[in-house]
């Protein structure tokens, strides 16, 4: 077996490393920016945080915006895999394959995002229990950090179980991944509200600590997440023999639409609640839509955001549009930058704004945490792209066990 | 086998409910009832002299708590004491004139105080001397001042007003009033701040309000 | 009010943020773990490669003998544990330790205590609202005697002028430079309130950041991994993180330290107000509370019924601030 395993690594490998001139160029481009992400990273390692526009009153900037919005993804991916199993009439593999593979993009950009964020990341050792100090259950990091590396666990066991079946020419064995299957779709959930209640859990910011939030952050994100894994299948079908099901398209997007559809409604909720009798309690949100003393940065931003997430719903709930292509996935695609700008800049940084001594401070994110972000980006669409290059080819039956 | 995992699911839920152990209301001890819920510390192993190495300590009874403090002597740092030191004979005009010649009285108003409201008219005074003429140590100027501020005096006495000698442990070493407050012009002017407030808008080179 | 003629001290280039810092720390592995073919192999590079670096500081003829004991201490120093969890003999090793590598590198005799609390303190503070006149004289004592970065001018004390008839923060400026006390206003100090029920340390992933015995919420520096999350959770704005490598003149380090409070911090752990442990538990008072003219800031042991602080909470009118948050802050204020 173990002799498989590295024959099935090695294969793996060499299907990441070879492909066509599109492929080329596509992970030329990725790797550019990786390095201009790791040149802005070592900018900051030597600078110190102060080398980015965060400061004492803003002190969660760009970085934790993406790390929210990514984590919602990651655990959208599993959407994929309940609407499959419980419609059963979609290919169960393909779903779970290409989701997971969006899944650990998404969760090792988590991770990534997390660790340039610290001012101190040499000392993460501190976080070993039994040499270091993990204080659980009391931190609800460390809850994240638990439900988010068992989740990657599972979703890189989970397909590279499938996979290496394939690539030995058997059917994989349903009691052995399907149980745990069951199990990603309840953890997906827990991660999301994990995430969730990091913020839920500060009294300090009345714009987080509201009972909505957790429910709010599952139903953009399983919004988000499958508007942008039909994306990524649409990819697929059109670059590769890999074909996904007309059905398997058709029953993603009813799920986006319905996720989007519950989005909005959520917003509607948390307007009402910020604006219906305005008190000081409100004062993030009025920065955040209407802006605060002279101070309007964020309000195109969620202004825009809200637009193109209520646009895309709208779309995606009339039938006859939603079943065309053309309008499908810029509807999708809509929807995915205006639940990223909403859920990211739109929640992070105005819950810091006015400060808890109700101090105005803004934030301006620098070209350091520009480059980080992109090069972190680019890091997850790499992974991404590899995985699905090799999960794509194992299935194709190009890459197989001799 | 769903039904199992339901079954097992609910036992969980339901063992996990049962077994709760946050009790809010047991939760939240305000800081006033742990004061009162924790014995009293009557000493501790430092000492608020050990600061005060070069003071000399003038007894003070307390209206709160032990029944005396202690403020630090003054009497030993005067330079124009005692008064008989140039009032006993007669002061010779030609060396003594600028002793205490251009001492301006701000404090109150004329139809209030004179000079004599608190010095009294005979030059052979020790000290300072009460309304109705009793006389009173220039070390426990607080009984002098307490005739009018008598408020200022109670909280002084109990510790809410005037500033603390030698630190925070036992014994109270409280400053006279004077120690703060010069008691020919009393009040406090205007000045500038010793530094400035930073403004978090401007580490980024924001706009200025 | 008369207009200032004087220049606004933010005109000045001092006040831009810059500086920059030395790269993290050393990051070695030390952990043993059974062993199987391929982690085997790791572990032989890995040693291989600190034995390497080890041989070449201390045979290369161009570290010197001062170099290299400075890179044993720091790497000692780096694998210390939580001073939480540290037995009194690797506190003062630690401390030993910091001393030395502070004389040096920098040429600085530094004492760094590890005073315990003393038995049966609970300190508690109240700041007299009506005494205040914005003198700042407590900002720029805490700043002295807390080696705080002057580069990014940090601050622990807040003084917020307010205008009377309207006490919400909203409408309050901290950023005043005039004539003080100016007319229809009055001034309120903000720190740290020490919390009894921190929500600060309940959300500190690596538990850097706890409440001692004697009520004084504490940071060991070199634990905290700079998350900022205690920051998020603090609804006082009491916490403040380098974001850039704290500088300090060396003619103004305060060298009377305490590991818990005033040793010069690192780029990117989290700092705050501790009362001054420093001086606090030596019976001295907090340079906030002896530096301001006016006795605004009163200071002493909740648990002793004599003090002056219980004098106040048992006739003053003293409120604290957001005390719906039941965070039970030890820092009170009252009006004469």
């Amino acid at each position: 077996m173990p002799k498989q395993m590295m024959r099935f690594v090695r294969a793996g490998i060499g299907s990441a490393v070879t492909g066509s001139w599109k492929y080329y160029s596509w992970m030329g481009l990725l790797l550019i920016l990786i390095a201009y992400g790791a040149f802005a990273y070592i900018t900051q390692l030597k600078g110190g945080l102060a080398v980015t526009g965060m400061n004492d009153v803003v002190s969660w900037g760009l970085y934790i915006s993406n790390f929210t919005f990514l984590v919602g993804m990651a655990a959208a991916a599993v959407m994929l895999v309940l609407p499959a199993y419980i419609f059963k009439d979609v290919d169960f593999r393909k779903a779970v394959l290409i989701g997971e593979g969006v899944a650990v993009g998404a969760l090792i950009m988590c991770m990534c995002f997390v660790t340039v964020d610290l001012g101190g990341p040499q000392n993460l050792w501190h976080l070993l229990p039994g040499i270091g100090y993990f204080n659980w259950p009391d931190s609800m990091l460390t809850w994240d950090i638990l439900v988010l590396n068992g989740y990657l666990a599972l979703n890189l066991l989970v397909p590279a179980y499938l996979l290496f079946s394939k690539y030995r020419g058997e059917e994989p064995d349903k009691r052995k991944y399907v149980p745990f299957v069951i199990l990603s779709v309840f953890w997906a959930v827990s991660i999301h509200l994990v995430t969730a209640f990091l913020y839920t859990a500060l009294p300090a910011r009345p714009l987080w600590n509201n009972a909505l939030l957790g429910p709010r952050f599952l139903a953009s994100a399983f919004a988000a997440g499958p508007a942008f894994i039909l994306l990524v299948l649409a990819v697929v079908n059109k670059m590769t023999e890999y074909k996904v099901e007309k059905e398997t398209i058709r029953k993603l997007a009813l799920v986006i639409t319905v996720a989007a559809q519950i989005n909005i409604i959520m917003l509607g909720s948390e307007l009402f609640k910020e604006f219906y009798h305005v008190t000081e309690h409100s004062a993030s949100a009025v920065y955040l839509f209407f802006g605060l003393d002279g101070h309007n940065e964020l309000v195109p931003w969620i202004r825009t955001a809200v637009g193109m997430s209520l646009l895309a719903t709208i779309l995606l709930t009339i039938n006859p549009i939603r079943r065309k292509k053309r309008f499908l996935y810029p509807s999708c695609v809509l929807l995915f930058v205006g639940i990223w700008i909403e859920k990211g800049m739109g929640l992070i940084v105005p819950g810091f704004i006015p400060s808890p001594l109700g101090e105005i401070a803004t934030y301006s994110p620098t070209w350091v945490e520009i480059g980080i972000t992109l090069g972190i980006w680019a890091l997850g669409l790499a992974v991404l792209s590899v995985l699905t290059k090799v999960a794509v080819d194992i299935e194709t039956g190009r890459v197989r066990a001799h | 086998m769903m039904q199992k995992i339901l079954w097992t699911v609910l036992a969980i839920l339901l063992s996990a409910g049962l077994t709760a152990c946050y009790d809010p209301e047991h939760g939240h001890q305000t800081n006033i009832e742990k004061i009162h819920a924790t014995p009293a510390t009557t000493s501790v192993p430092l000492s608020s002299t050990d600061q005060l190495p070069q003071a000399t300590l003038v007894e003070v009874a307390s209206v709160h708590g032990t029944d005396h403090f202690y403020v630090t002597a003054r009497t030993d740092k005067m330079t124009n004491y005692p008064c008989a030191r140039c009032h006993a004979e007669g002061v010779l005009e030609r060396e003594q004139k600028d002793a205490h010649w251009k001492v301006k009285l701000k404090h109150a108003s004329a139809d209030t105080m004179t000079c004599a409201t608190c010095h009294g008219t005979s030059k052979r005074q020790t000290g300072l001397v009460s309304l109705s003429g009793k006389p009173i140590d220039f070390n426990r100027v607080d009984q002098l001042c307490a005739q009018c501020h008598f408020q200022q005096a109670k909280d002084w006495n109990g510790g809410a007003h005037g500033k603390r000698q030698g630190g925070w442990a036992p014994p109270r070493v409280a400053t006279a009033c004077t120690g703060c407050h010069d008691p020919h012009t009393p009040s406090f002017p205007t000045r500038w701040p010793s530094t400035f407030g930073i403004r978090t808008l401007e580490r980024e080179g924001g706009s200025h309000g | 009010m008369a207009e200032h003629d004087k220049k606004h001290p933010c005109n000045d280039s001092a006040c831009r943020r810059g500086g920059s810092g030395g790269a993290g720390g050393c990051s070695g592995s030390m952990g043993h773990k059974p062993m199987n073919r391929r982690a085997a192999l790791k572990s032989m590079i890995k040693g291989a490669a600190v034995t390497a670096g080890v041989a070449c500081s201390h045979t290369s003829v161009l570290a010197s003998d001062k170099d290299k004991e400075t890179r044993k201490l720091e790497f000692e120093n780096y694998f210390k544990k939580n001073y939480r969890l540290m037995t009194d003999e690797e506190r003062r090793q630690t401390v030993e330790r910091l001393e030395r590598l502070a004389r040096l590198k920098d040429g600085i005799n530094l004492n760094i205590k590890t005073t315990d609390p003393v038995d049966g303190v609970l300190f508690g503070y109240a700041f007299n609202i009506g005494k205040c006149d914005g003198y700042m004289d407590c900002i720029k004592a805490c700043v002295e005697e807390n080696n705080q970065d002057r580069e990014s001018r940090m601050q622990y004390i807040k003084i917020f002028e307010k205008g009377k008839g309207d006490m919400r923060f909203e409408s309050a400026e901290a950023g005043f430079y005039h004539e003080v006390p100016a007319e229809g206003k009055l001034y309120m100090g903000v720190q740290c309130f020490q919390c009894e029920n921190p929500p600060c340390t309940k959300v500190c992933p690596v538990g850097a950041t706890w409440k001692e015995k004697d009520g004084i919420v504490v940071v060991d520096y070199d634990w905290c991994i700079g998350c900022r999350y205690c920051q998020a959770a603090c609804p006082y704005f009491g916490r403040r993180f380098n974001w850039n490598t704290p500088v300090v003149p060396k003619d103004e380090v305060n060298t009377n330290q305490h590991y818990l409070g005033n040793r010069i911090r690192n780029k990117g752990s989290m700092e705050k107000c501790t009362f001054c442990i420093s001086r606090s538990r030596d019976g001295k008072n907090p340079a906030c509370v002896d530096a301001c003219p006016n006795g605004a800031r009163i200071f002493g042991n909740l648990l002793d019924p004599n003090s002056e602080i219980r004098f106040v909470l048992a006739n003053k009118k003293v409120f604290r601030l957001k005390e719906e948050l039941d965070t039970e802050p030890k820092f009170w204020y009252f009006m004469d």
